[in-house]
């Protein structure tokens, strides 16, 4: 019983390790590579993205391998410069966004029992794909230009401005008062016969 | 042998999803590989303004073996919000900086004794701002 105990205390301690990582560096781009949607356009501005033309896709793979349970990294950098750049050129573009970088596990680092051996290589694919874009140029600006305005010509005489006629203001007749009404019947003198 | 050879295809399917994802795409900011910063071939100074570490995307996965039975857990974080968001707070959400990425890590490893498998995917970015106009 001790025995067993001992042994699977053993092979419970062995210990598999496998796997690998590396640096993806763009150092002779020629191009601005964004991470994110912004990019400055020539004058220092975003562009915004009414002005962003998507005129391809940028896909690199890359496998990159280990060995020495990953701590000895036989491709320690990713120079992505040249694909960006063919790729760029191929599509007549003028910036890469929305690069984005996937690592994905590789099948080798499951193999057990054989990545417990320390030059078991162990990998990682990688990859890297973005938005090839062409910048559109600025709409131009629109400019109201002000309304002609009439100059007078410089011989023409002056105009002479006659007076506006004053308006005539009616008179305001009071309303003439209702003449008290003589009575036209006779009048009855009292007495009179 | 029946072990490994379950082991081997329980990983390759495990190989055909997944992965680790480094973007920052809702970030405003331009976040920079390569030297030139605009379009038409300008290049940076080397003026930094301040410094940011960013470890996202980052997915992970266990799955155990014992008695016959296999266990298959995974954790999956969001690709780019970790990123995005680190990105904005040193950016403070403004477009008037530029992110230079200094240095840009992806990989993963597998550690696996005779009972368990535990995978990781990682990407980490380290990066500096700087002004716009510097």
């Amino acid at each position: 019983m001790i025995r067993r105990i001992l042994l699977a205390t053993c092979a419970a301690s062995l210990v598999g390790c496998a796997g690998a990582s590396s640096e993806v560096v763009a150092p002779g781009a020629k191009v601005p590579i964004s991470l994110s949607r912004g990019v400055r356009d020539a004058d220092g501005e975003i562009v915004p993205q009414s002005r962003q033309e998507v005129v391809g896709r940028f896909e690199q793979d890359a496998t990159v391998w280990a060995i020495g349970y990953s701590f000895a990294k036989l491709d320690p950098t990713t120079d992505i410069s040249d694909a960006i750049n063919a790729q760029v050129a191929r599509a007549k573009g003028q910036a890469v966004v929305r690069l984005s970088v996937r690592s994905k596990p590789c099948a080798l680092n499951f193999v057990e029992v054989l990545n417990w051996l320390p030059f078991w290589p162990g990998c990682s694919n990688l990859v890297i794909v973005g938005d090839i874009i062409r910048v559109k140029s600025k709409p131009p600006e629109t400019v109201f230009a002000p309304l002609p305005v009439p100059r007078p010509k410089a011989d023409a005489p002056e105009t002479a401005f006659a007076p506006l006629p004053t308006p005539r203001t009616r008179a305001v007749v009071p309303a003439a008062r209702p003449e008290s009404k003589k009575s036209k019947t006779p009048v009855k003198k009292v007495g009179a016969r | 042998m029946r072990l490994l050879f379950l082991l081997s295809a329980l990983s390759l399917a495990t190989t055909a999803c997944g992965g680790s994802v480094m973007t920052a795409q809702r970030t405003a900011s331009p976040v920079l590989l390569g030297p030139v910063d605009r379009v038409g071939g300008h290049r940076a100074s080397a003026q930094r303004s301040g410094e940011a570490t960013l470890k996202a995307s980052t997915e992970a996965g266990v799955y155990m073996h014992a008695y016959g039975t296999y266990f298959m857990a995974s954790r999956f974080d969001s690709g780019s919000t970790p990123a995005t968001l680190s990105l904005l707070d040193a950016t403070s959400g403004k477009d008037d900086c530029d992110v230079h990425v200094s240095n840009l890590t992806a990989g993963g490893w597998v550690l696996n004794s005779f009972s368990t498998t535990w995978w990781q995917d990682e990407s980490e970015l380290r990066a500096w701002v700087r002004k716009s106009g510097q």
